[in-house]
């Protein structure tokens, strides 16, 4: 009521405030009229006629004017109470605007909190889900739970070996406990693994039965020997007991189960074959009766074989090891006596042995060619001495030879006397005494080969025989060879080589015995064993001699204008002749050959008779006197007697004469002046001078003739004298016709 | 001697009885000249005479020997290095023809085994004083299986055919044997390198083995 009551002096203002402005904008509009009070409505009907206008006029100002009062009035009267209202208005509005802010803060209150709620419910919808959730996880782990602990029992078996259980287990969750299960991840990769961990299982299995097969393997050795054993003392029947005792078949057994199990009995059965295979030259029989058959077993043996061959040969073939090549040789022997025990083929092997025989053998010449030239290079080459009793005994044990005595003054010395002395030097009974080492190695290798005694008495006879005159032979001639060695040295080795010779039947006496022949004792060779180094130490010797006659020669120191001849011969000549006698001398003492001794002596005068007639002839010689060429002949005179004094017994002095022939016949000529009969049986055969041509004639003639000359002494014109340089000058003249013919009958001829 | 002047080096040898011609022949072949006189050789000697065998150089070396009995110690020393030997007789000498026979004995018994050996008919020239046929000549030398002539040293006859043919035999033999010793020193060569890998071989086959 207040609130209406305020308004009305506030409208009323208004509408007075409008009609003001209307009148005073004269935008008059009938609508407008409605605002005005009844009475002044009517009145204004009536003004509207413009003779009233006036009247109008005035009664509006008078109406306005009561109005005014009236308002005024009103006003006046409404004043308090529009006051107070318009305050209390105010208040009201403040209040309001008060309880607006506060409902407004109370919205945004409520607003929050809703949202809150909205957030809490979504949550409360969440862990009601996810309730949900755990409940369900729960029941399926639940239902898991089986599958997993039988997994992880079948680890822990796997992991503990029990190999029976845990393919029990892996059965059980294969065909009952997964697939009853909902098909999870972890249960198809569960399922997935199921083959690997089978596969596992395999492998395990296989690994137990590779120690099993390691085992075998070294023990494969010792059942080996004990096969070959009992083969030697042919008891089958123990052999079974004692080489299956030594094995654990347990793995073998097991691991044929656990394949059975899984269903792979073939393939284990294939790859224990496959690996036995591999074994098989280790180990010879198989420990299941019923995985090896008898076919399996021969084709094994020749795949074996083959190999063995190979293996056997290339080993043997380049080893140097000689006892290493006897245990091998053993070895294959006793291999193939076991060998035959289980009937199979062993021809093969016996090709095998006898290769390294043959290998064994030339190893073994070449180890006494080195035995040999150590032997010859420890060689002092003097005569052996013995000195004591003792010494002697042993020498006679080790070289019978000596005891046979067959040399005159070794059977003289035969008595107790020490020191006693043999012919040969100590390389003697040392190489005899290899001889029958080497005998003794070959024996090594024979024995055992199931040859006989004959057999191996040939064999080793024939090897012998090629170590004495090939080997021995051969290092004979190269030491012979040796630039160093002197004639002693050689005429020692000489007599080495015969005594060696002589101790063959020895060697054939020390083979019968080895081999336990009885038979007849054969010579190892009727022929020289050491020809050729006999025929090597003659030509050395021949040639030594021939260098040192050289050296002799060489020595000559001839005057050729000596006046008169001395009444010895030239001491190089001299000294020659002494070494001479000294040599063959030796070669006497020494028990050479009376051949080799002969030869060589007419070799070195022939040599000598070859060397003196260069030095007389010498064209350097100018002119020579007579004294000297007396001196010439009383040295060539030392030769020949030393030619006649029987150097070697039973020479033949002719021979050794004739050496000097070409040299005598000049001396001859020119000591005897014998001019008549050179010229008289000129061209015949039996002409005293046949070797003395004009042409050598008459060089020295001229020698003579200027050598004379130079003698003042002599030169005085006695009778005698002019004759004898008539004579000479006759002779010459001779000569030269001589000389000359002899050129045109060659001319003529060819 | 400090250049070789040759290409082989071949030693040969004369032997055959006394006076059949030896020296002679040795005397016309090295000198071309001849002496009508006899002087029996003392022991032994030699002349050198290079010649032109086929393109090569070769050295003569002949070694002339005694045939006196007496000297037999010594010669027979010789036949050990000799590659070619020439067996003489006198045609006009019965004796000297039959004692062939023993000079060949001697070869057997001193000389290598692979020598080459020819039967010589000397004194050719003398065929009124003739004992010995050239038939029977030839006849002997097939039945040792060697090469045969009959030579005159006095007329040179054959001379010069004789020696030189028995240097082309040994010529020829030493050219195969050095043929074949160059093949054996190749074999022998390829051997040596067969053989490590033979030894790698075998220690391979160990290895599969184990």
């Amino acid at each position: 009521m207040v609130t209406k009551h305020s308004c009305e002096p506030f409208r009323v203002h208004c509408f007075v405030c409008s009609l003001e402005s209307n009148v005073l904008t004269s935008e008059w509009k009938d609508t407008s009229m409605e605002y005005v009070g009844e009475h002044l409505a009517a009145d204004l009907r009536e003004v509207k006629t413009t003779e009233h206008l006036l009247g109008l006029m005035k009664n509006l100002k008078l109406s306005i004017e009561q109005k005014d009062e009236e308002i005024e009035r009103i006003c006046n009267g409404s004043y308090e109470d529009f006051i107070s209202s318009f305050q209390e208005f105010v208040q009201h509005r403040r209040e309001s605007e008060k309880v607006r802010e506060e409902l407004e803060t109370i919205m945004e209150m409520s607003k929050s909190s809703g949202r809150e709620i909205v957030l809490l419910g979504k949550e409360v919808d969440k862990a009601q889900v996810v309730l949900e959730n755990i409940e369900k996880a729960m029941t399926t782990l639940s239902s898991c739970l089986p599958v997993l602990e039988a997994y992880s029992r079948l680890e822990k078996e796997i992991s503990q070996k029990d190999y029976f259980n845990s393919l029990k287990s892996l059965e059980a969750l294969e065909s009952d406990l997964l697939p009853k299960l909902f098909p999870y991840n972890f249960a198809s990769q569960m399922r997935q693994r199921l083959p690997v961990l089978k596969q596992e299982i395999k492998t395990a299995a296989q690994s137990e039965l590779k120690d099993y097969l390691l085992n075998v393997r070294r023990l494969a050795p010792k059942i080996g020997r004990i096969a070959v054993d009992q083969a030697v003392k042919s008891s089958d029947a123990v052999e079974e007991v004692a080489a299956q005792n030594m094995v654990d078949l347990t793995p073998v057994h097991h691991c044929l189960h656990l394949y059975t199990l899984l269903e792979s009995r073939q393939e284990f059965i294939d790859y224990y074959r496959i690996q036995r295979k591999k074994q098989v030259q280790l180990a010879l029989e198989p420990p299941s009766s019923d995985l090896v058959s008898r076919a399996f077993l021969t084709s094994l043996w020749e795949e074996a074989l083959a190999k063995i061959k190979q293996t056997i040969g290339n080993e043997a073939s380049v080893s140097t090891d000689l006892t290493q090549m006897i245990r091998i040789k053993e070895l294959i022997l006793t291999f193939c006596h076991a060998l035959k025990g289980f009937d199979l083929q062993i021809k093969d092997m016996m090709v095998i042995v006898s290769g390294i025989q043959d290998h064994y053998i030339s190893l073994l010449m070449k180890k006494f060619v080195e035995i040999f030239r150590v032997i010859f290079n420890e060689d002092d080459y003097q005569p052996m001495e013995v000195r004591t009793e003792e010494e002697w005994r042993r020498l006679a044990d080790a070289f019978p030879v000596v005891t046979e005595t067959t040399e005159g003054q070794t059977a003289v010395a035969a008595t107790n006397k020490f020191p006693r002395k043999f012919p040969f030097s100590a390389m003697v009974p040392k190489v005899f005494e290899q001889v029958k080492q080497f005998v003794d190695e070959c024996l090594a290798f024979s024995s055992g080969m199931g040859l006989n005694i004959a057999q191996v008495r040939d064999a080793i006879r024939k090897w012998t025989k090629d170590l004495l005159s090939c080997t021995l032979c051969g290092c004979l001639c190269a030491l012979l060879k040796k630039p160093t060695l002197g004639l002693t040295h050689l005429m020692q080795i000489f007599v080495n080589m015969n005594h060696l010779e002589e101790a063959k039947h020895h060697v054939e006496a020390y083979i019968g015995a080895v081999t336990g022949w009885t038979g007849d004792a054969a010579t190892l060779d009727r022929k020289d064993m050491f020809k050729e180094a006999c025929a090597e130490a003659e030509h050395q010797i021949y040639e030594k001699l021939r260098e040192k006659i050289d050296e002799f020669v060489e020595l000559n120191s001839y005057d050729w204008m000596l006046d008169e001849a001395e009444g010895h011969a030239s001491s190089y000549m001299l000294d020659l002749v002494a070494f001479l006698e000294n040599t063959f001398q030796a070669f006497v003492n020494r028990g050479l050959p009376l051949k080799v001794g002969t030869a060589a002596c007419i070799h070195a005068c022939q040599h000598i008779g070859q060397k003196m007639l260069p030095v007389l002839l010498d064209p350097g010689i100018k002119q020579m006197t007579n004294g000297a060429l007396m001196q010439f002949n009383m040295d060539v005179l030392q030769c020949e007697q030393f030619a006649c004094s029987a150097p070697i017994p039973g020479i033949d002095e002719t021979a050794l004469l004739l050496c000097f022939a070409d040299v005598r016949q000049i001396l001859d000529l020119f000591t005897a002046w014998d001019w008549s009969t050179y010229f008289h049986d000129v061209g015949k055969e039996k002409s005293k001078y046949l070797r003395v041509s004009p042409q050598v004639a008459l060089m020295l003639l001229e020698r003579l003739d200027r050598g004379s000359e130079k003698k003042p002494l002599f030169t005085s014109l006695k009778k005698t004298e002019r004759d004898k340089k008539k004579l000479m000058e006759a002779v010459q003249k001779q000569l030269k016709y001589l000389c000359r013919s002899q050129q045109q009958d060659n001319h003529s001829a060819s | 001697m400090a250049t070789k002047t040759y290409d082989h080096l071949f030693k040969l040898l004369l032997i055959g009885d006394s006076a059949v011609g030896k020296t002679c022949l040795l005397f016309r072949f090295s000198e071309d000249a001849f002496n009508n006189t006899f002087i029996s050789t003392i022991g032994i000697d030699f002349k050198i005479r290079v010649v032109d065998l086929d393109g090569k150089r070769v050295k003569l070396q002949i070694w002339d020997t005694a045939g006196q009995e007496r000297f037999r110690t010594i010669t027979t020393a010789y036949y050990r290095g000799a590659m070619g030997i020439l067996l003489v007789y006198d045609i006009t000498s019965e004796r000297s023809f039959e004692n062939i026979k023993n000079w060949m004995r001697n070869i057997e018994d001193h000389a290598s085994a692979d020598v080459e050996k020819m039967i010589i008919g000397n004194k050719c020239d003398k065929n009124a004083e003739r004992q010995v046929s050239k038939e029977r000549g030839e006849a002997l030398a097939i039945e040792y299986g060697v090469k045969f002539m009959e030579t005159s040293a006095k007329d040179a006859i054959n001379v010069e055919e004789a020696f030189y043919t028995l240097a082309r035999d040994i010529m020829a033999k030493a050219e195969k044997k050095l043929e074949s010793q160059h093949a054996a020193g190749k074999a022998g060569h390829q051997l040596r390198a067969q053989e490590p890998p033979k030894k790698s071989m075998s220690w391979l086959q160990r290895c599969t083995l184990l």
